[in-house]
Parts: structure tokens; sequence; C-alpha cells
């Protein structure tokens, strides 16, 4: 028993590591860049930069052993160091020019990975070798502006020699450099800086905020979450009430004509498709009480999702719990106990029914990840602002924090609820834990 | 089961047909199945044409494609019984509804096909490599497809669309409908990967495969020549029934704006576009589409139950 829950539980976390790395290779790998979504279409390529460092986007994926170009201002003033870019054609402006923390270092490609002397240029810039009048101006400290030509350069320690040798780069007097280049050296502490890594943690403790309006996802969950619950909970209890009810009355009455209509209606409602259970519902709603269409005065703007809900799923799980009860009533007991006298409804509502609850809680169980989620089509549709709304509004404006961690989530509650389940079968069934 | 049909299996079983010779003498006889599959056929057959039409459009000058075929002065009329393309009625802006269903019946059913071409056979070879070779590979597989199964299916495939606007993939563009063909295909190969497994399990031990080990047969051959014959039966059962889940899923996507490109006829972006209309007294275009999607439903649901029982009775489970 012990050796079963250790395993199992094992299980669990490789299942929701595997899940944080799904999400991971979905949405920061395969997506690709979202920078424009967030700073508009049209912003430049330093201003996507620039949101892409401020929201982590351009480390490392997975492990960081980057090495940046750094450029230090030797001159000691007081004024602070920039770099402009004085060409035509911007790509010293794409070269991400990030000032660190003192003034006197200007990073150039933040998170470049692995980057030596041998770097090509297009690996910083996303273009081919810098084209002709790539002029870089840089303002000292001390006031001095120095205007280094950069074009023709095309790997990183070509860059390098072209700011060291500049003539431009020269003390009149001393005769020392103004600014030196260098290829910084990685330090071990920072390899865990990378996105995957950063996933990871904010999967794992909900730390994700959103990129639209920098609010916590656990603060916009637990706001959310009560407006699905209360459209969810009631759904899922009364539709499991009239499918246990109506699959047991059907099971009763099996191979009579009660049974047959049973299972083809039930067969009939699987096959209509969920929108059309809810745009005609609601059309129904609208001929039936045209003034209480709008507004949260009318009780009826929650009750028909509600039933809607619990019609579209009822074809599916009678269908179901029919057939689950109807293997159950083939099995000898029954038949000992009807052969002993035992009228029919005695032993298909205390004997039979008993028996089908293991699979029929586990489908229950099943089915509250959707709790919080599932009602995503209603949600939409009805305009009730719940998870699968949120979950919708942040796939159209690519809210990517919010959208992974509402995966994650979900996926959680599922594995969760998987593991209960296993966990009471080998305390409930002690056949499930001899294997 | 009923004796009689005890009788006749019983029968059946002396004449020493194969196991796809019986399966479709079964079928054969039975005729809501025969209904269904004349239904699915009557469905491929309108695909077919709903191709073969925008294949003509593109080619030749003098065919009009269904995007041109707008007629404002037509738009929103009723259906009528004065041409073949008015029994629908038209949209707004004045096309036939008809053919625009007979259109959206062409992506359901590409869909479908597509889908499982993708997820059947990608199902098929990792649960029958799982079980084949064990160990670390078939503990690899089960986590990968565990994790997938973890995450509420409808949740994953919104996710992947996502993921996949702007991404092309071997030339096609994936936020389309090539993603939904992806998306689809990946989420529902899962089911097929685990019964195979099991099914692979059991033929692994079996004397035949034993007695082919013994004489020194790779074990690739093994699993091409001997395994994979004796599980394809749960491949055309999957395939059958994961049809149905592939039509629903792009109706879905397609009326939350995930699946087919704008513009496309397709039945999820006809309820879509047409879901404000009932207010309005409009209601052949919504239901034109709701009710060919309910047809091919009934038929491929009804037609996949009675393949699977008359294929491999043992997997009638719930």
């Amino acid at each position: 028993m012990g050796a079963f829950i250790t395993r199992r539980l094992f299980q669990a976390v490789l299942t929701i590591i595997g899940v944080m790395i799904v999400t991971f290779v979905l949405f920061r790998v395969i997506a690709g860049d979202i920078a424009a979504a967030h700073v508009g279409e049209k912003a430049t390529e330093q201003m996507k930069a620039d949101w892409r460092h401020a929201h982590g986007y351009d480390r490392p994926r997975f492990l960081n052993f980057h090495r940046q170009l750094l450029i230090t201002d030797n001159t000691a003033g007081q004024k602070s160091f920039s770099i402009k870019d004085l060409s035509k054609n911007g790509s010293i402006d794409a070269l991400t020019l990030i000032p660190s923390d003192e003034f006197k270092n200007v990073r150039m490609g933040k998170y470049i990975f692995r980057l030596s002397s041998d770097t090509p240029i297009e690996t910083l810039v996303g273009k081919n070798r810098l084209g002709p009048q790539t002029i870089m101006q840089l303002s000292l400290s001390d006031g001095k502006e120095v205007k280094i030509d950069l074009s023709g350069t095309a790997t990183c320690g070509e860059m390098i020699e072209a700011i060291n040798t500049a003539p431009a780069n020269k003390d009149e007097k001393t005769n020392q450099q103004l600014v030196s280049a260098e290829i910084s050296q990685w330090s071990f502490a920072k390899v865990l800086n990378s996105q995957f890594a950063d996933h990871l943690l904010k999967s794992a403790t909900f730390q994700a905020r959103s990129l639209k309006d920098n609010q916590k996802l656990t603060s916009v969950i637990s706001e959310r979450a009560p407006r699905s619950l209360a459209l969810t909970i009631p759904a899922l209890a009364v539709g499991w009430f009239a499918a246990m009810i109506i699959s047991c009355f059907v099971a009763y009455y099996r191979n009579s004509v009660v049974d047959k209509a049973g299972v083809f209606l039930s067969v009939l409602g699987m096959c209509i498709p969920f929108l059309a259970f809810m745009i005609y519902g609601q059309w129904l709603m609208f001929e039936l009480f045209p003034k209480h269409a709008y507004g949260l005065a009318y009780r009826a703007n929650i009750y028909v999702p509600i039933t809607i809900m619990v019609i579209a799923g009822l074809g599916g799980s009678v269908r179901f719990y029919r057939t689950v009860i109807l293997d159950e009533t083939n099995r000898d007991y029954v038949r000992t106990a009807r052969a002993k006298g035992l009228p029919l409804p005695a032993v298909l509502f205390k004997h039979v029914l008993k028996n089908c609850m293991l699979p029929i809680l586990t489908n229950l169980i099943l089915t509250l990840p959707y709790l919080i989620m599932g009602s995503l089509l209603t949600e939409t549709y009805f305009g009730i602002p719940g998870l699968g709304d949120l979950m919708l509004s942040s796939i159209n404006g690519k809210d990517e924090p919010i959208l992974s961690g509402l995966v994650f989530l979900s996926s959680l509650i599922y594995t969760i609820s998987i593991l209960v389940t296993d966990l009471s079968y080998a305390v409930f069934d002690p056949r499930i834990r001899l294997q | 089961m009923e004796p009689e049909s005890k009788k006749t299996l019983a029968a059946e079983s002396k004449a020493g047909r194969s196991l796809w010779a019986d399966a479709r003498r079964r079928l054969m006889r039975d005729k809501s199945a025969m209904i269904c599959f004349v239904v699915i056929a009557l469905f491929m057959l309108l695909a077919l044409a709903g191709a073969a039409w925008e294949f003509a459009a593109e080619h030749c000058e003098n065919i009009t494609a269904f995007a041109d075929t707008a007629d404002y002065s037509k738009a929103n009329n009723p259906p009528s019984l004065k041409s073949a393309w008015d029994i629908f009625g038209r949209d707004w802006s004045g096309k036939s509804v008809l053919v625009k269903t007979m259109l959206g019946a062409k992506v359901s059913i590409t869909v479908g096909l597509m889908a499982n071409l993708i997820a059947v056979p990608l199902g098929m070879i990792l649960g029958a490599i799982a079980a084949f070779y064990g160990k670390w590979i078939d503990d690899l597989i089960v986590w990968f497809y565990t994790t997938l199964a973890n995450i509420p299916g409808i949740i994953l495939l919104i996710a992947m669309k996502f993921a996949f606007k702007d991404v092309t993939f071997l030339g096609l563009d994936l936020s389309g409908i090539h993603g939904v063909y992806l998306a689809l295909g990946v989420i529902s190969w899962i089911g097929t990967c685990r019964l195979v497994r099991a099914e692979v399990m059991k033929i692994r031990e079996l004397d035949y495969v034993l007695a082919s080990r013994g004489i020194g047969t790779p074990k690739f051959v093994i699993l091409l020549r001997h395994v994979l014959p004796n599980v394809m039966h749960i491949g055309i059962i999957r395939f059958s029934l994961g049809f149905v889940g592939a039509v629903q899923a792009e109706v879905i996507l397609s009326y939350l704006g995930l699946g087919v490109e704008v513009g496309t006829p397709s039945w999820g972006s006809m309820i879509n576009a047409a879901r404000m209309d009932l207010f309005v007294g409009r209601w052949w275009e919504l239901t034109a589409a709701v009710f060919a999607m309910f047809i091919l439903v009934l038929a491929l649901n009804i037609f996949g139950d009675r393949l699977r029982d008359s294929l491999d009775p043992k997997l009638r489970s719930a």
C-alpha cells in the first residue's frame, strides 16, 4: 500500500513537470515573438527589445551560458553614458543596447548565447553584416562625443576591434582609449537565469503576472473563479442527479420501449452540437421572457446557461451510466438475489447501484477540472466574466503568463483528481492494491 | 446478445472467414449501419464536389469561385423554392446557404480525415513501440501521453492554436486550418496509443510471437509482420470514432475564431456569423449548419459504434 502510494505520487509529480514542459514548449518555443502584440506592430526594434528585456523574453531558453559584448567608458565624468545610432539602416538600434547599472558599461545584445569573437553579427542583429555608414555615436560621461564607424564588420571580434582601434577613440593628451569593448565572462551564478527556469518557478508558485495590467495571476483567479463556479457547480450537480435518475429509470425498463427511446434520445442529444443548444436556448428564453434578456436583476440570466449545460451534457452521461448499470446487472450476484425472491427495484437500487458507484464516481471526479474551465464556451457566449472567458481573452491579447498559468492550473487540478481517485480505489478496493 | 445472433455467429465461424470478411458481413447485414454509411459517403461526395469546384474556379476563368457569388440584391432572402440555390435561403451577402453548407462539409470532412491520418498512425506506432520494446522507451512514451492527457482536451487544443499563430511548418501556415489538423492530431493519438499498447502487451507473449523470436527474426520485423497487423482493427475503429471528435472540435474552434481562415465557409464560422441572426428572425443559415453537422455526427457515431461492435466486441465498454 505504501509502495503504491509512493509510486503514484512520484508519477503525479513527473506528470506535473511534464505539463510545465509542454506549456513552456507551446508558449515560449513554438509561439514565437509576442513583443509586437504588446508594444504595437509599428514599434521600433529598440522598443520591442526593451519590452522583451523588461519581461525576460530575451533570456536564453534553457540554460544561460551567455557572455555579453561590453562597452566600458574609461573617462570618469558625471554625466550618463549613452549610445546613439546614426546609421541609416537602423542596424545598431537592433543590437539591443541596454545600459547597465553603472553608467560606465553598455551591454550589447544582453542575452547572447555563447558569444565569442567569431559570433557573426547576424545573431545579434538578425540581419546580415553591418552595412555602409553604420555609425555609432557614444556620448561619454565627461561630455565628449565619439563617432565610430562600424560598417563592414561581420563578427563580434571585428566589431570589438573596430571600436578599440577607431581613430576617434583616443584621448588627445594621454593617448589612451576613451571606451573599450570586450566580451564579458559568464558566471556560474547566472546559469539558471533562463526562460525555462523562470517558467518553472512561476508556474509552481503561481507568481505569474499579466502582461497587460501587471495583475497577479492569483488575484485574477480569485476574482473570477467564483463566477465560473456559480455556473458550473449547479450545472454539474443537477446534471449528475438528472443523469443518474434517468439512467436508473432506463436501466430498470431495459429492453423495453422506454429503454430504446431513452437510448435513442441520448444519442440524439450527444449529436446536437453544444453551440446549437446555447444559441437556440438563448433565443427561446428571449422569445418567452423578452424583458429578462439583459442585466443581473433577472435570475433567468444564470438559470438559462445552467439549464443549457445540464441538458447538453445529459445525452452522453445517460448513455454512459446506463452501460455501467447494465454491465453490473448481468453479474451473478444479481441473478442470485433475484432467485432468492428479491424484487427488481430492491436489487437495482440497493445492490447494483452501490457497485456501480466506483466507475460513476470516477467519471464525476474526472469532470472536476471542467468545473473551473469547462464552461469556456458558455462563458464566452453568455458574456460571463469567469475563468474560461479570461482564457480566451488572454489568447486574443497574447497574455502568455496568464494563459500558461491557467493551463497549468487546470492540468494540476486534473492530475490531483486522478491521483485522489486512484488512491481511494486502492483504499476501498483491495483488488487494485495487489497489482 | 440474443440467441438468434449467437446461432448465426456459430455458423459464420464454421465457414472460416477472415476477421475482415466477417466484419464486413456483419456490417452489411446491419441496416442502420448501412444507412449511416450511405449518409457519410454522401457527405464525402459533397466534400469532393466542393473541392473540385474550388480547384476548377482557381484554374478556369469562366467558373466563378464561391467568394465571388455575392449578390447583395438577394441578401438575407429567406428559404424559397424559386431555385435550387434558394432552398436554404441566402446569407448576409446574398450567397446561397445551401452551397455554403456543402462547402462546410468539405472543411469538416477534411479535418476529420487529416486529424486522424496524423493521430491514428502516430498512436499505433508509438503504442506498439512502447509495449514491444518496453523498459525506458515504454516509460518515456507513457509519461508523454499521460502528460498530454492530463491537460484538459479543449484547453490543450486552444493553447496549441494560440501557439501556432504565425508559425509555418514544412511550408504550411499553421495559423489556419493546417494548424487545426495538427493540433487535433496531437491531442487525439493518446487514446489509440493506450489501446494499442495494452493489446500489444498481450500479443507480445503469444506463442506465434515467441516462436518467431525463437527462430531469430529481428524484433523490428516481428513488430511489422506479426504484431501490427493484429492491432490494425483498433486503428480502424479509432479512426471512425475519432472522426466525430475532429468534426465537433473544428466547429468549436472555428466558432471561437481559432479555426479556418476568415472567409472560408465552414459550419463553425457559419454558426459564429449567424449566432445573433435568430433574434431578427433569420434562422436559416444557423439551422442549415447545425442540421448538417447533426446529421453527419449522428451517422458517424452510429456507424463508428457498429464498426467497433463488428470488428472487436471486446472493446465495447463505457
